[in-house]
């Protein structure tokens, strides 16, 4: 089956499986170095992509409902300026995920600012209850996306 | 060289075959025949009659099939290897292969020591005796047996499938006469600690990929130990070991699991690329496996409460196959010893191996399982003897004299000042008090009065990597080169990117070079030292008390000797008279108290708190190192069995570390993970009032207690 | 024989009309919603059987909220969190906290109500929740040759013996939900329903009361294997009592549950069953304590 999608903005066909898991379709049949699934059955939460800018677990998507979307991985969002609001969250809580969960953790704060401006504890936890490494403290991990929600803010704000 | 943030599944390369492992299917058998239907040629078949060189693993003096050939002596033992052009294509040809095996029926594994079942015991095979010296052992005064079954003179031969589990390594220690005092106590208590099987499904990729290029093989690999794997494919492949690079890729070692495992997979990697001219890739997610171990351990004492003496019985199963046994015993020796006060000891360690899979470490070889047995049991006996635990620890701590096993010499104000700060941090004395007075009460467990407290306290040590005893020459080491351009390049066999920036400091302050001058290099077999299986001293400390080392020895010979200066420094313990006898260097003392409560619906046990207070050497990022702990204790409780510890229901983790800088490098994160459990154990009993004494232990285990009716 | 990879045949209806004539020409293909269960726990990839699927998602008609004075009907490829955000202001508390007990917010936006009803070998907190409330499904049955559909309340998509009505072929379009006020719902998780279906209880309740007398009392337990287990009986030893009920009404009440469950062909664990007439005796408690309020 052909499939017509965007990985990281770039137009990509791919001639496969349309029953095919999306984390393995990035692992085998792409350049997408980011992505290391662990389970395979949407349980460890450590294959986060966004599909259409929402978070999803590549390992429970199959190939044919990637048609038309826009996928974005770990390296392609490292590249847009919206990177830059995670990452100094990062470095003022002074904690950063692990280089196991880095990928899927950084999505998966990015689609909380993204879907929420003004996050609760509550959302913060459930978006990223998803992935079970315990490497970063809650405590912590609020403090990043809190951090990250501010300097998105401003961002907003300059744009406007 | 492969980038650090490469994992496995990240290589890829034009012509790629995907393998798929076929495993058997029955713990214990002979395989009659293979159904293999006709496969088109891009599907390639390896079966052990197809590997050019030796079928076997090796593991020190150990040994496994790398692909059964007539015997099964587990489940899930690889047969047969499918590579295909595809995932799908090697998953879809491995589904149409059909083993045939005899002995088929489903072996009941007697090795049983449950709470339901205690008075099983384990039969045991007789044995022939052979003297293995004690390197530690003092004549006069402790007497060590060991004694091998003789399937361990021929490392190449799988363990008898006659019986269902066959011991293959037993070691006797023996200090005092505790068979004398024993027959003089006044009373005895009793207690049979268990841990596992565990088996976590949550483990990161293991797998490899391998190359034949210009009559050399290059092997990627997700492993923890690369010199063992260029071993094992140069001996599988039949080529020697120059024509072997390996590069070590990203990979997360949860439970150890990257150890032997990736061997394998490289190995069939590479007998595949050699075959078909084409690169070859496995990715395997097994879950990691530890099977179950016993200590029964029985304390006599006197008319003052005080103990005597103790006998310990420990039975460790270590599956079809037993890596690092030797070290398991004294791994096993160390951790079961006990550190209260004791006049005569007599230990017997037995490991059993059963058709069941080669176990994973779960982090060290079974000292864990030890202590927490060691500790659970001073928290059964001060329960037992209704008295508190800290204020009982702290006056029967061991003087520096007794400690057979292992010598370890406690430093006792050390743990006297980490045991206090603990408690006074949890408010130990209070709350203690408090739950005592609700246990012996003993309040229905009732969804209506939903009031099921405890808490508990565990102190003792960590260890790092091996012991003295091992006699793997190699030990961890690295080489730093002062080049003429004035840059400095480091090659090490570890992966640790995030300490690179400190290393590069520290090279930049000693040598007075830039640190943008400066490379770190590790992964690949053909540039880094071999450091044998000290690849588990995971602790950077002391990679950077070696480079340390470099530095002085490269600052003494510049302006004298030419550049480039290579130095090369490996890992030594010091000279230091009192710890000769010790068998671990680097220990790390530690206390951990746990606080829960027991959900009287759900029957969880619910973590409200764990504080830790640890011991530990140099600390470079202590905000790090607090998280590391932090997520040790984690860890450790979400292995106990109770409600698991997840974002939303984190309980309160306090941890405070005590810097000592002995020059040894020092592991608290092992520390953390070994105590919690014991501290775990103390405080569901006393929510109980009834002694817990498996691990993990959850809700189905509370459930019998409250059938069977409390036992305290 | 090797007959290679058998590939997924997968077909991508718009229309309800569409659909229908594919279920019809295929009353054997794997009807796919969100896919969280089948990707995770009933299909392995590559799967050897070659099967067609029929994909839910892009059929209009099955994505639509809408709701009446006395109904809310909720397409049946409504996510679940889709369904907490619109309906945040009207749903029933014991559906709103099962459907964000589902899962965290990545799963919830994937899987969808139609999905949860109808997983085959595991009831879960959807049907649970759905059971205590008058909801009804309604139903395309392809073989049925006028092909219209049919509503069936949710609690009687499972037999007498409490065991899983499979609903093959029929499709599941829209689930409806009365708009009731309760006085008590309650809704609670014990364990991990889907990572420990064989430990794990689910409950739901849903009464009224007009002090001291409860007027209506209805409870769901699912043990997540088997199916979900009501009983009229205990219902009416509840609703038959005044409230606060009395701690010996209680236990006799907790006694008839545990001898009910005895007999059911539930072959459940003794872990479940002590886990069900806890929290069930639990959520008694619960009701009590709020009718003295």
């Amino acid at each position: 089956m052909k499939i017509s999608c965007k990985i990281n903005g770039k137009a990509t066909v791919f001639n496969t499986y349309a029953d095919k898991p999306l984390a393995l379709l990035l692992v085998e049949d792409s350049e997408i170095t980011s992505l290391s699934p662990g389970c395979g059955k949407g349980i460890c939460g450590n294959c986060v992509v966004l599909m259409d800018n929402h978070p999803v677990l590549s390992c429970i998507i199959p190939a044919f409902k990637i048609r038309e979307k826009e996928i974005t991985t770990y390296e392609g969002y490292a590249k847009t300026r919206f990177y830059n609001d995670v990452v100094r969250g990062y470095e003022e809580a002074g904690a950063k995920p692990c280089s196991y969960c880095m990928a899927s953790k950084t999505l998966l704060i990015e689609s909380v600012i993204h879907e929420n401006s003004a996050p609760e504890v509550d959302d913060i936890l459930d978006m990223l209850s998803i992935n079970k490494c315990s490497c970063i403290d809650e405590k912590d991990l609020v403090k990043i996306v809190e951090t990250a929600v501010k300097y998105r803010r401003r961002r907003r704000v300059r744009r406007s | 060289m492969t980038k650090d943030k490469d994992y496995i599944s990240a290589i890829k390369r034009p012509g790629l075959l995907y393998g798929a492992i076929v495993r058997s299917d029955i713990p214990s058998g002979t395989i009659v025949s293979i159904d293999l239907p006709d496969f088109p040629k891009d599907i390639h078949i390896i079966a052990s009659k197809d590997i050019p060189g030796s079928n076997a693993v090796k593991v020190l003096n150990t040994s496994l099939p790398l692909l059964a050939s007539e015997t099964v002596t587990y489940k899930g033992q690889p047969i047969l290897a499918v590579f295909a052009p595809s995932s799908e294509a090697a998953q879809s040809a491995a589904g149409y292969i059909r083993i045939n095996y005899t002995d088929t029926d489903e072996l009941q594994l007697n090795f049983k020591h449950k709470l339901d079942d205690p008075d099983q015991q384990q039969e045991i095979q007789s044995i022939a005796k052979t003297d293995i010296p004690h390197p530690n052992s003092k004549a006069d005064e402790i007497s060590v047996e060991t004694e091998e079954s003789p399937d361990t003179e021929k490392p190449d031969v799988p363990p008898s499938t006659d019986s269902v589990s066959k011991e293959i390594l037993k070691k006797v220690i023996k200090w005092g006469n505790p068979d004398k005092l024993f027959s003089e106590a006044d009373s005895i208590i009793e207690q049979t600690y268990i841990t596992g099987p565990e088996q976590s499904p949550l483990t990161a990729p293991t797998g490899a990929m391998a190359e034949f290029i210009k009559d050399k093989l290059i092997v990627h690999a997700a492993t923890q130990w690369p010199f063992h794997v260029r071993n094992v494919v140069s001996e599988v492949c039949g080529v020697t070991k120059r024509k072997v690079t390996v590069y070590q890729t990203g990979y997360h070692p949860t439970h150890d699991e990257k150890l032997i495992y990736p061997s394998i997979y490289g190995a069939l990697c590479a007998v595949a690329a050699m075959q078909t001219g084409q690169p070859a890739r496995l990715i395997s997610t097994e879950p990691s496996y530890r099977p179950e171990s016993a200590i029964t351990r029985k304390t006599a004492f006197n008319s003052d409460h005080e103990p005597l003496a103790e006998i310990i019985d420990i039975q460790t199963n270590v599956g079809a196959y037993a890596f690092f046994a030797d070290e398991m015993i004294q791994q096993i020796a160390a951790g079961a010893a006990p550190l209260y006060d004791i006049e005569g000891i007599r230990m017997t360690i037995r490991l059993l191996s059963t058709p069941t899979p080669p176990r994973h470490h779960f982090r060290g070889l079974g000292f864990s399982s030890a202590m927490y047995s060691a500790e659970a049991h001073a928290s059964h006996i001060t329960m037992q003897t209704q008295s508190n635990p800290l204020v009982w620890r702290l006056k029967h701590l061991k003087s520096s004299k007794s400690r057979p096993s292992d010598q370890t010499k406690i430093k006792y104000t050390l743990l006297k000042e980490l045991l206090e700060n603990t408690a006074q941090r949890a408010d130990f004395y209070r709350k203690h008090a408090v739950y005592e007075m609700q246990r012996q009460k003993q309040q229905n467990f009732s969804p209506f009065f939903r009031y099921a407290r405890g808490i508990g306290i565990a102190c003792g040590y960590g260890i790092n990597g091996f012991s003295r005893a091992f006699s793997e020459e190699k030990k961890h080491s690295i080489t730093v080169t002062l080049e003429e351009n004035n840059a400095v390049t480091v090659s090490l066999s570890i992966v640790e990117p995030e300490v690179e920036k400190i290393w590069k400091s520290i090279i930049s302050e000693a040598l007075g070079v830039d640190a943008s001058l400066i490379t770190i290099e590790y992964g690949d077999t053909a540039h880094v030292p071999d450091t044998g299986p000290d690849v588990l001293r995971r602790e950077i400390h002391h990679i950077s008390n070696l480079i340390d080392r470099c530095c002085d020895s490269i600052k003494s010979q510049r302006f004298i000797e030419p550049l480039p200066i290579k130095v090369k420094r490996g890992f030594k313990l010091p000279a230091d008279s009192d710890n000769k006898l010790q068998l671990f260097s680097g220990l790390s003392w530690g206390s951990v108290i746990v606080e829960l409560e027991i959900d009287t619906i759900t029957l969880e046990p619910i973590i409200k708190g764990a504080w830790g207070s640890f011991e530990c050497g140099r600390i470079f990022r202590p905000e790090k190192l607090a998280s590391a702990l932090t997520k040790s204790l984690h860890e450790g409780i979400n292995r106990c069995g109770g409600a698991q510890i997840r974002y939303g229901r984190q309980p309160l983790i306090d941890v405070f570390i005590k810097e000592v800088d002995t020059g040894l490098p020092t592991s608290a994160t092992e520390t953390a993970y070994g105590l919690i459990a014991a501290a775990y154990t103390a405080a569901v009993s006393q929510a109980l009032n009834s002694q817990a004494a498996s691990l993990p232990f959850g809700p189905g285990d509370i459930l019998k207690i409250l059938e069977h009716g409390s036992k305290m | 024989m090797y007959e290679g990879v058998k590939a997924a045949a997968v077909h991508n209806p718009s229309s309800l009309a569409e659909l229908a004539l594919l279920r019809s020409r295929l009353p054997q293909a794997l009807l796919w919603a969100g896919g969280t269960a089948i990707m995770s726990r009933t299909r392995l990839y590559p799967a050897s059987d070659g099967i067609d699927i029929i994909f839910l998602g892009n059929v209009q008609e099955l994505k639509r909220i809408s709701r009446s004075e006395r109904y809310l009907e909720i397409g049946s490829q409504v996510s679940i969190e889709q369904i907490l955000k619109v309906g945040q202001h009207i749903l029933h508390p014991v559906f709103a906290r099962a459907c964000r007990e589902s899962g965290s917010y990545v799963i919830r936006s994937q899987a969808t109500i139609g999905g949860a009803l109808g997983i085959d070998d595991l009831s879960l907190n959807v049907p649970t929740a759905l059971s205590v409330l008058d909801s009804q499904v309604e139903i395309r049955n392809p073989e049925n040759k006028k092909n219209s559909s049919q509503w069936i309340p949710v609690h009687r998509m499972f037999s007498r013996n409490r065991e899983r009505n499979t609903l093959q072929p029929a499709i599941i379009t829209k689930v409806r939900i009365q708009l009731e006020e309760g006085d008590f719902e309650f809704f609670k998780t014990v364990g991990e329903p889907y990572l420990a279906p064989e430990e794990a209880v689910i409950i739901s309740v849903f009464a009224k009361y007009n002090l001291p007398a409860i007027s209506e009392y209805r409870f769901a337990l699912s043990f997540p294997l088997y199916g979900i287990f009501r009983s009229r009986e205990i219902e009416t030893a509840v609703s038959s009592n005044d409230l606060p009920l009395d701690q010996r009404d209680i236990s006799k009440i907790i006694k008839s549950l545990r001898e009910d469950i005895q007999e059911s062909t539930f072959t459940i664990s003794p872990l479940q069953k002590e886990r069900a007439c806890r929290v069930f005796e639990y959520a008694l408690h619960r009701m009590n304590s709020q009718s003295i309020k």
